[in-house]
């Protein structure tokens, strides 16, 4: 064994971790050489200072109350983030328009009436429209209230589902 | 809460019990910051980078299956946040004479080196070693962690770690002694 060999051997030995025979050999090297010695003393030493970098670590404590203030924030904005996304702004649009819609179906249909004798306008789409309100101001309120509320609750339990995504993400 | 098991203080924190959560961190606290101090170096970004990985623990707790070990879980968080956070950053790392390793005549660092340069000078050839040895000596030194502790959670035998940490400092021995040589030549200039 050369003088790499044994130098490669030295953190182990310290370490006790060389068997019996390794054992012997460096300490036979050991005593022959003041190098050897020499170097010995300075794997001692570079482990005084490999532990002395344990010093640096932080305390865990502001970490915790860190992530725990960022993941609360974080959390409260994903919900914000969830609240005002698209599919939330139209089940939401959708219920104020059919609420509006039912409320005022009357004097709507009344003013599409008047509206269509007054320019005379008879087109497609114009008729296709004042039958749908038509259809809507005779139709029974709690077939209406239920298609309503269908649409209302199925798009906002997705939005739920979405935001139950997020928070687990 | 020393007697609890890793998988006692998942479920609590799972069920939101804050001081399990709270435990957890401090168990693991030196591990992870020895993780992301080996790969960043000794770097402002490495506090930023520990709360994004602790962040990173605590949402993904719910997805965590236990098919591996805690510490191999969080190992690899913790490793995967430093090294997206120093490819965001500027290539900069050690330089080449840091790194070239030629053997040199032993010597006293403490004799020769104040203890805030020996400090300095410390980091500057943790960075030049390799990857593998600088992260067992830093989870054996920073992370205070035992050769099965590191093998479990870098994944690898306890042969292959004690291997990586004799031979990390053996380069470690080896730079520092390059350099103090190098420095006691100019100075005889």
């Amino acid at each position: 064994m050369n003088r790499d060999d044994f130098e490669e051997l030295l953190p182990a030995y310290l370490d006790g971790a060389l068997n019996a025979e390794q054992t012997a050999r460096v300490e036979a090297w050991l005593e022959r050489s003041d190098g050897a010695r020499e170097s010995l003393d300075m794997y001692r030493r570079l482990d005084g200072l490999l532990e002395k970098r344990r010093e640096q670590v932080p305390p865990a404590d502001g970490f915790i109350e860190a992530v725990t203030r960022r993941s609360v924030l974080s959390r409260a904005r994903r919900v914000m983030d969830a609240a005002f996304s698209f599919p939330a702004i139209s089940s939401l649009l959708l219920a104020i328009f059919g609420f509006t819609l039912f409320v005022y179906r009357e004097p709507i249909t009344a003013w599409f009436n008047r509206a269509q004798q007054l320019s005379g306008a008879n087109s497609q789409g114009l008729e296709w429209v004042r039958k749908v309100l038509l259809q809507f101001s005779g139709a029974d309120v709690w077939t209406l209230t239920a298609v309503y509320a269908g649409l209302t609750v199925a798009i906002l339990l997705s939005t739920s589902l979405m935001v139950m995504r997020f928070l687990r993400d | 809460m020393p007697g609890e098991t890793d998988r006692d203080l998942v479920t609590k924190a799972l069920q939101g019990n804050q001081k399990a959560f709270r435990d957890l961190v401090e168990r693991y606290h030196s591990t992870a910051y020895a993780v992301v101090r080996s790969v960043l170096g000794d770097s402002n970004e490495v506090e930023d980078v520990l709360q994004n990985v602790y962040i990173k623990i605590y949402r993904g707790l719910a997805g965590f299956r236990g098919e591996s070990r805690l510490s191999t879980w969080i190992y690899q968080i913790a490793r995967n946040e430093a090294i997206n956070a120093a490819r965001r950053r500027r290539p900069e790392g050690p330089s080449v004479d840091d790194v070239v390793l030629p053997a040199g005549e032993a010597g006293n660092p403490e004799a020769v080196y104040g203890q805030r340069e020996l400090g300095r000078r410390m980091e500057a050839a943790m960075a030049g070693l390799e990857e593998n040895y600088r992260m067992a000596l830093e989870l054996r030194y920073m992370g205070e962690r035992s050769y099965e502790e590191i093998a479990e959670a870098m994944g690898l035998p306890i042969g292959t770690v004690k291997t990586y940490v004799y031979r990390g400092k053996a380069q470690l021995k080896k730079i520092l002694v390059r350099r103090h040589d190098r420095e006691a030549s100019e100075g005889a200039r």
